[in-house]
């Protein structure tokens, strides 16, 4: 009997070692990998497209400390979609050139009403507005841009655009989101506690995509916005069927509501700002401008902001749509320009406009143009070096289509944005961009690679170690480490994110502390221990095995 | 739109709390707990209030139209694959489920892993032999969880029921620690999924698995063990209480009966499990009124014979909760106790009524489901025809994890509290990384291909799909109806040249429409959609998120 007792009770000792070494082992393989979902901080890349949000509660920081951080992150820029295919020719009009007037006998802009920019170029009559700027040196344009081997299909020519890939390559993921995720290495570890780029209204669902998240987030309208800056909340919770799904409906939206932890930044900016002038009415970009030029001044802290407008695909009547079109541009653009100015920030501000793609040299046969290929680009702010930038367009000798053939590459556009106006190192900007490109000088103080100021400051000033012992049973101890003196909070919660405990909470001085984590009286299983400090968040797993 | 008030809210919160008179009950991760995360939602899930609805166990008569068959695969098979969808629209509930069923219990078991047999080093051996043997195990374990969730997208019914009975019959790797005790443990479940559950009773208590999590293979004589014997009533079969209240056992019944099952131990070394006579207590025992020397096979007997009805309606309870609604309707659940005593135990002919039922398919019932993470998971992978890459197939597990629902280790004998708990201001953020991470891919691997689901839910060739597919995909990823949905005013407007191609006027007139497509064409003219051109499915990826972020997304 008592033979076989002790048999039994080996067996279970056996047991226990062998399943000691397994979660072991196991666990040290799985919290060791820097993979996908390092820990619940990585959830927070959630934090984008049209939701988005953070699961990490804003934690007690010092407020001054977070303002001085976003302020260094000094350079945004503003990205308007002309979507449709804005026509070049008739935007930037080469009026003395006869092939120009030829081959538009009905929709040319007459010389005379041309707002000159050199002796042989000048802009829209809608664009008057622009006329101080391009005096001033606060607008360039990039002229004949495009790229290899166009594509005339809009779905496709945007998608080039938006992921800046070579003309036969598809990809998934967009230029701006390439940047964002290598100026942000750090992104997914310790996400930052605002949207790093934030679409206003429709546009390419590409743009912000990086390899492996979502870069920005996207406010569909600006009604959206102001239910958020006016309630913080992105779903109407009470608007929703008397069923018991309806019910339902209600808890999940409220759930994302509560989860979604940039509505609240995004309030705060939004509260911190308001206009300092009129935006024109009737105007769908100045609404999107408006609401950017809030939370820029709010210091919002995102470094990219896309905002569109269309249709520019003027197949007829191009005349009337495209006048009405490039006035609200020009309106918007200057009305924000002059917002921004009144706050001492349209140097920090840079504008660029882009088109999947121009229209034909020549009218069709309806009052309108085609689809085209290069086209000028228009950029703003006051840290450009203005004026006209490439050739004239040269119409004597069309592609085979009919079209312009390109000069400027819209990626040297994109190189010289990143490496100049945001000051990345060229190799990245290659790395980004697939291959290297040219720049082009239009930014009039250009970042010397190296001197920018660290997107985002990733300090190693704590460290959190794993527990030891792992797994563990019924006491463990969490180490970590501060370089200097910081404001700490530890806690323990469990696989649902409930808090089970708070182990430490205020300010620690430099050094490298152990605590206990007594799980008396708590089940078996796997439990989380968050170190939370001004700099970011570490989270660890451990296993509690009764 | 008007932001909610505090009347509103109150209101609101009011449905989520308890009738009067009755508290909540406390879930034992919250009673341990010392305080609640600030950061968990306000609307915590009380005690829901039943459906309240006419519709019985009759079988629904209509034709399933398409939103009810894909309720229908969502529920019983992980998520409504299109093809499927449109397959099982039009037809009976009593055609299509016992197609469901008979299916499932067709379905031959998966090829056992190469391990499955492979014990431990002897006893004696070095410790760099069992360290080899632990790594080894490790890695078997995660292959394992993976496995179990490729099962899960092609298994149907047959597997949803066995993530059931994982969540009934709890056991945990943590504790049990084998890779081939969990391919033990999971076999048996398949093989009884939708058998004689008097019998999975009799074979669950004997697998190692349960012998070790539960103490069952330290339960010996002069040193009974009460902790398999106490699961064994209060979770596994019957319940405290009864349908009428009554106590269904005692105190004495539960030390009687783990007396009855002393003996049954677990060898590691050789992976079996033996009954020692000399370790068993060969006494009389008096259980629930009957006294003999009873051994394990006659405590099932009796418990089965002794509180039938009991039994009946606990696990049918728990059926609904499961497969219905998560407050049960007692009067549907007696109506299944019914069939299930009827069919002496026999789980199939159980969820035949139940999947074919007028009450299952009823228009309350669509939609007020919160999805498990192996749901959300699966069930996109499902929803939009495809198979996972590796990439997918290795996150799955531990996206499920950092979800709350570690497979293979549920948190404690209890199972996954379900439903509301699922859902917080941790794990939605998390879901909606795990989403978008399987939509495009991640570290190398590719994102989905949405072309075959386009395909399947609106025709290619319709000139107008790109004003109509948006609205389509909606009603397939999404189980509300569209028009509920807080799409809001999307701003923009319809691009091109719309003289020569006007948009029909339902479109225009039909907000979510005309705001699905404003968002899915994205300043892009309509009539240049086509699902022929080589980046259609960087459109589609795009949009599919878009809807894939609606909250009403992780309902079903």
């Amino acid at each position: 009997m008592c033979d076989a007792h002790s048999l039994a009770a080996r067996a279970l000792r056996y047991g226990s070692r062998l399943e000691h070494g397994l979660a072991h082992t196991e666990d040290h393989r799985r919290w060791s990998r820097r993979d996908f979902l390092t820990g619940l901080g990585l959830a927070a890349a959630g934090g984008a497209f049209v939701l988005g949000g953070r699961p990490v509660q804003t934690f007690a920081r010092s407020p001054l400390l977070a303002e001085l951080r976003r302020l260094e992150t000094d350079r945004i820029l503003v990205l308007i979609q002309l979507s449709g295919g804005n026509d070049g020719l008739n935007t930037i009009i080469p009026f003395n050139d006869d092939l120009y007037y030829n081959a538009r006998p009905d929709i040319a802009i007459p010389k005379a009403d041309v707002l000159p920019l050199s002796g042989d170029l000048g802009m829209h009559p809608s664009f008057e507005t622009l006329v101080p700027l391009f005096g001033e040196g606060q607008m360039a344009v990039l002229q004949n841009v495009g790229y290899p081997d166009p594509v005339l299909s809009h779905f496709r020519s945007t998608d080039i655009w938006a992921s800046a890939s070579d003309s036969d390559v598809v990809e998934t993921t967009g230029w701006a989101g390439r940047y964002l995720a290598a100026a942000f290495p750090s992104f997914e570890e310790a996400p930052p506690e605002y949207p790093l780029a934030v679409q206003i209204g429709g546009g390419s669902p590409m743009l912000f995509q990086g390899p492996s998240a979502n870069m920005g987030m996207s406010l569909l309208s600006v009604d959206l916005f102001d239910r958020i800056t006016e309630t913080g909340l992105l779903y109407d919770a009470a608007d929703v069927p008397e069923t018991t799904y309806g019910a339902e409906m209600a808890f999940v939206r409220t759930v994302a509501n509560d989860s979604f932890k940039y509505a609240s930044i995004i309030q705060e900016a939004a509260n911190k700002a308001g206009n300092a002038v009129e935006y024109p009415a009737n105007n769908p970009l100045a609404g999107s401008l408006a609401v950017m030029a809030q939370l820029i001044k709010g210091q919002l802290g995102a470094r990219i902001y896309t905002a569109s407008l269309g249709s520019f695909d003027t197949h007829a009547n191009q005349l009337a749509t495209q006048g009405t079109l490039l006035r609200n541009l020009a309106e918007a653009v200057e009305a924000f320009h002059a917002d921004l100015a009144a706050d001492g920030l349209s140097d920090r501000v840079l504008i660029m406009t882009f088109s999947e793609f121009g229209r034909r040299i020549g009218q069709n046969g309806s009052g309108g143009t085609d689809h085209g290929t290069a086209a000028p680009m228009l950029l703003f702010g006051d840290g450009l070096t203005g004026g006209l930038y490439g050739n004239a367009p040269d119409l004597s000798e069309p592609d085979e289509t009919g079209n312009i053939r390109y000069e400027i590459d819209f990626r040297s556009a994109y190189a010289t944005v990143l490496q100049d106006w945001f000051g990345m190192a060229p190799d990245t900007v290659a790395e980004v961009l697939g291959q290297p490109f040219e720049t082009l000088p239009f930014v009039s103080a250009p970042l010397v690679t190296g001197t920018a100021p660290a997107p985002e400051p990733i300090p190693q000033t704590f460290t959190l170690e794993q527990n030891y012992p792992n797994p563990f049973n019924p006491s463990t101890n969490i180490s970590f480490t501060l370089v200097r003196t910081a404001p700490v909070r530890l806690q323990v919660f469990d696989v649902q994110g409930r808090l089970v405990r708070t182990l430490a909470d205020g300010l620690r001085p430099a050094g490298t502390y152990t605590l206990v984590f007594d799980a008396e009286g708590l089940p078996s299983g796997t439990y989380f221990y968050r170190l939370e400090t001004m700099d970011g968040v570490r989270t660890h797993a451990m296993v509690l095995v009764r | 739109m008007e932001p909610m008030t505090q009347e509103d809210r109150r209101a609101f919160l009011r449905r989520f709390l308890p009738p009067p008179g009755m508290s909540a009950p406390e879930s034992p991760a919250l009673a341990v707990a010392p305080a609640l995360d600030p950061a968990a939602p306000a609307v915590t899930a009380g005690p829901l209030a039943p459906l309240g609805i006419e519709a019985g166990l009759e079988p629904y008569a209509a034709p399933l139209d398409a939103r009810r068959a894909a309720h229908l695969l969502r529920r019983a098979c992980f998520g409504a694959a299109p093809e499927r969808t449109a397959d099982f629209t039009g037809r009976t509930a009593e055609e299509v489920v016992d197609g469901l069923v008979d299916e499932a219990l067709a379905r031959p078991l998966p090829e056992p892993p190469s391990w499955a047999d492979t014990p431990p080093p002897p006893r004696g051996s070095s410790d760099e032999a069992f360290q080899d043997y632990f790594n080894d195990n490790a890695e078997w374990l995660a292959a394992y969880r993976a496995e179990w969730f490729a099962e899960m997208r092609t298994g149907g019914l047959r597997e949803r029921m066995t993530l059931f009975w994982h969540d009934h019959f709890v056991t945990a790797t943590q504790t049990y620690a084998l890779a081939p005790f969990a391919h033990r443990y999971l076999t048996l479940l398949r093989t009884h999924a939708l058998g004689d559950f008097r019998q999975f009773v009799y074979d669950i208590g004997i697998d190692p698995a349960m012998l070790v999590y539960l103490n069952g293979n330290v339960n010996a004589v002069g040193a009974p063990n009460e902790n398999y014997a106490r699961e064994l009533l209060e979770l596994f079969t019957m319940g405290q209480y009864d349908h009428l209240g009554q106590e269904n056992y005692t105190q004495e019944d539960i030390q009687e009966i783990a007396r009855a099952l002393t003996g049954w131990v677990v060898d590691y070394f050789s992976l079996q499990v033996y009954f020692l006579f000399f370790l068993h207590d060969g006494a009389e025992k008096t259980v629930m009124g009957r006294t003999g020397a009873f051994g394990y096979d006659d405590v099932v007997d009796i418990l089965f014979e002794e509180r039938a009805e009991a039994i009946a309606h606990f696990i049918c309870r728990k059926l609904y909760e499961e497969f219905v609604y998560a407050a049960p309707d007692e009067a549907l659940v007696g109506e299944l106790a019914a069939v299930f005593l009827e069919n002496d135990f026999q789980i199939a002919p159980v969820m035949r009524a139940l999947l074919k039922s007028a009450h299952f398919f009823d228009e309350q019932v669509i939609g007020a489901r919160v999805k498990s993470p192996a749901e959300l998971m699966t069930g996109l992978l499902i929803e939009s025809e495809n198979e996972p890459s590796e990439a997918i197939r290795e996150l799955m597990p531990r996206a499920g994890f950092f979800m709350g629902q570690w497979v293979l280790d549920p948190p404690n004998v209890a199972g996954w509290p379900g439903h509301h708990d699922w859902l917080t201001t941790t794990t939605l953020p998390i879901r909606w990384l795990v989403q978008d991470v399987m939509l495009y891919g991640d570290g190398g691997a590719q994102p989905l291909d949405l072309t075959t689901l386009a395909a399947e839910v609106y025709d290619a060739a319709d000139p107008y799909a790109g004003l109509y597919l948006p609205t389509a995909l909606a009603e397939h990823l999404l189980p509300v109806p569209v028009e509920t949905l807080d799409i809001g005013e999307v701003d923009g407007a319809f691009v091109g040249n719309l003289d020569a191609n006007p948009i029909p006027d339902d479109v225009l007139d039909t907000p979510h429409i005309k705001n699905l497509a404003m968002v899915f064409l994205a300043g892009i003219p309509w009539y240049e959609w086509t699902l022929a051109s080589d980046d259609a499915n960087n459109r589609l990826l795009g949009f599919v998120r878009y809807l894939l972020q609606f909250p009403e997304f992780h309902l079903m």
